[in-house]
């Protein structure tokens, strides 16, 4: 899906824990994220902390779109 | 005598060359040019009783019209087996081969067959359905994929079963098929192992699928003025799964509306992909699709806005190809709301 909508134009960052499958298939932007279940969050943490993490997450993932070439 | 209609486009039919693609669907008796060739290789239990042709513009720019007409010709006929091309690396000819094949094993239910080079268009179009005899590029390959078609097409007329593409000459078909092997499972393991080991040459038993590659699109310049989309293959969808998003196989996906939400909250949404733990994204959607955040940003002025909708299937066993149709179908979308890029997501 992340090459399709590259295909089409518009950089896609692929936030997943399974980065060998998506390396696979060829995806420009992969990002790993926190966990194969929650790869935007971890429940483990107090609530602040995880809002936190996923904003520092979510601003990697944005950079990321911002590569001219791609990531990989 | 077991009937074939054979279908060509104007050139190989001798109507005329480029400046006759416009023609009309017609009809000629017997075999013409290729099919000439074609019936001397197939002896006497069969014949090319017609020839039915469309200018390969003429198909493409009146495809449901050329093609309901192509049928009733072909029809008349009375034929056994359908035999379109070869259309070698010619994508009009190959997308024409294609639709006729489909319109005529779909309507007269009567087996067919089409030739062309794995670089046409039209043998995408058409090869899981239909068995595609692979060619050359060039019409200089006649012979040799007239020659390999023939014996396909007693095949198909004797109901004999046709093996897996690669061992006909057949472009894949995208299946597999069960078969009788002579070695267990675990011996053929243990020397495909071996072979690995040893550096030698080995032969998987499942290829993988070949991934087309794609060049990255133009980053974004300016985060501050750009509009980000979320895209998920985690399932997300909301309570009571509204559009029946399938938690594996999934064949669909659905658009979701963000309306002025601040963030997800569990009691309207959850996950139905069939793959992964969904309690950590039930508890907190936020943690698939993160919105809470994002408005932050946007808030905060970092980042330009958000599209209205989120997009969520299940990307649980489903086909590269699917998901490839959908990512197409949501990228148009994305496309006309003048999205910047996409953040996807998947379990």
């Amino acid at each position: 899906m992340a090459k399709e909508l590259e295909r089409a134009g518009i950089p896609t960052v692929h936030v997943t824990n399974l980065v060998s499958v998506s390396e696979n298939t060829g995806a420009k932007r992969i990002m790993s994220g926190r966990a194969i279940p929650h790869v935007f969050g971890d429940p483990s943490l107090d609530a602040d902390q995880e809002r936190a993490l996923r904003r520092r997450l979510v601003e990697q993932a944005l950079e990321m779109l911002k590569e001219q070439e791609g990531a990989s | 005598m077991k009937r074939i209609v054979h279908y060509t486009n104007q050139f190989f039919a001798g109507v005329g060359g480029e400046e006759s693609a416009g023609a009309s669907p017609g009809v000629l008796e017997g075999a013409v040019g290729p099919g000439r060739l074609l019936q001397s290789l197939l002896g006497e239990g069969a014949g090319v009783v017609a020839t039915v042709y469309c200018g390969d513009d003429h198909f493409s720019e009146n495809e449901e019209e050329a093609t309901a007409r192509l049928l009733e010709l072909v029809k008349a006929a009375e034929p056994d087996l359908l035999f379109a091309g070869p259309a070698f690396g010619s994508g009009r000819y190959g997308l024409a081969c294609a639709g006729v094949c489909r319109a005529v094993g779909a309507e007269l239910g009567i087996p067919v067959l089409t030739a062309m080079s794995p670089s046409n268009p039209g043998a995408d179009a058409i090869r899981r359905d239909v068995p595609v005899v692979e060619t050359g590029d060039s019409s200089g390959d006649m012979r040799a994929a007239i020659e390999a078609s023939a014996p396909l097409i007693v095949k198909l007329l004797t109901g004999e079963t046709v093996a897996p593409g690669s061992e006909e000459g057949l472009l894949s078909r995208g299946g597999r098929w069960n078969t009788r092997a002579s070695i267990p499972a675990a011996e053929r393991a243990v020397d495909l192992l071996l072979a690995k080991l040893a550096g030698g040459p080995m032969e998987t038993e499942i290829p993988l699928p070949p991934f087309q590659e794609v060049a990255a699109a133009p980053g974004i310049r300016d985060l501050g003025h750009a509009k980000i989309a979320l895209v998920t293959t985690g399932g997300l969808v909301p309570r009571g799964n509204p559009d029946g998003i399938k938690s594996y196989l999934s064949t669909h996906f659905g658009a979701y509306h963000l309306e002025s939400k601040e963030h997800l909250v569990a009691d309207e949404f959850e996950s139905v992909h069939g793959g992964f733990f969904t309690a950590a994204v039930n508890e907190d959607p936020n943690r698939l699709i993160p919105l809470d955040v994002l408005r932050d940003a946007v808030r905060e002025g970092s980042l330009g806005g958000l599209h209205e909708y989120f997009y969520s299937t299940t990307g649980n066993g489903t086909p590269v190809e699917t998901a490839a149709d959908m990512a197409r179908d949501i990228a148009a979308s994305l496309e006309e709301d003048k999205v910047d890029g996409v953040i996807l997501t998947s379990a």
